[in-house]
């Protein structure tokens, strides 16, 4: 998403809303306070990510309200409405829907038409990667447990 | 330091539901998320639909609405570090 982000400079807004911590452990645990919070949020400059980093409330306010899964996107149009919503973030099905946004905004700017169609589309992703293990030892064991135990 | 506008950051959860979003929101342990996924899918704000408006902090410093960001796309991706 780092990249996508670079690719779309002075086209695009890219906020990083950071949640709870989907897969706790004893490296990035639990959120005991909005202080804990903001110093797990600061963390991330360190694994190189550049984008607008905002912090949602302890309780996860507007986690909640968008849905509440771990690691979701939506990409708005030009006047704020939800062009693509997804359960999991993939840096090629966001880059897709953004070149469509902004064709879209630049046909009608031109005076060009277009029309609207619905989609829904179920997606992949692999289990059991090493993504947890940012939590630490305590993360990848419940990941295991969980695939075992289906 | 946090930002005084962030009081209302420590709200609580009583008036919550379902419960994986409630007194449980901040997870001691991983689990398998069905409940969740299906909460986005029926309840979450729909393809189509103006998106809810928010104000939050940033690390940088400041306060960061939604709105103030209208007049070109917005990919917003809602994450953790783990």
């Amino acid at each position: 998403m780092e990249k996508l982000a670079k690719d779309f400079v002075g086209k695009a807004h890219f906020p990083f809303m950071y949640v709870r911590e989907a897969h706790p452990g004893e490296l990035y645990g639990a959120h005991q306070s909005i202080e804990q919070k903001f110093r797990h949020a600061r963390a991330f400059r360190e694994y190189g990510v550049e984008r607008h980093i905002l912090v949602d409330s302890l309780y996860g306010k507007i986690h909640r309200q968008y849905g509440g899964v771990s690691n979701m996107t939506y990409v708005l149009d030009h006047t704020g409405h939800i062009a693509f919503r997804a359960e999991w973030t993939v840096a090629a099905d966001v880059r897709a829907v953004l070149e469509e946004v902004i064709e879209m905004h630049e046909t009608r700017r031109a005076g060009g038409r277009v029309g609207l169609y619905y989609r829904e589309i179920l997606g992949m992703h692999r289990t059991g990667s090493n993504h947890p293990f940012l939590g630490g030892q305590q993360a990848v064991a419940d990941m295991q447990r969980a695939l075992r135990d289906g | 330091m946090v930002h005084e506008a962030e009081g209302n950051l420590l709200q609580t959860t009583d008036d919550v539901s379902p419960e994986f979003l409630g007194r449980d929101y901040n997870l001691i342990i991983w689990k398998q998320t069905r409940a969740e996924r299906e909460y986005f899918r029926n309840e979450g704000p729909r393809v189509g639909t103006l998106a809810p408006n928010f104000e939050l902090p940033s690390i940088d410093g400041g306060v960061v609405s939604l709105e103030s960001m209208r007049g070109m796309p917005v990919v917003l991706e809602l994450g953790s570090m783990t």
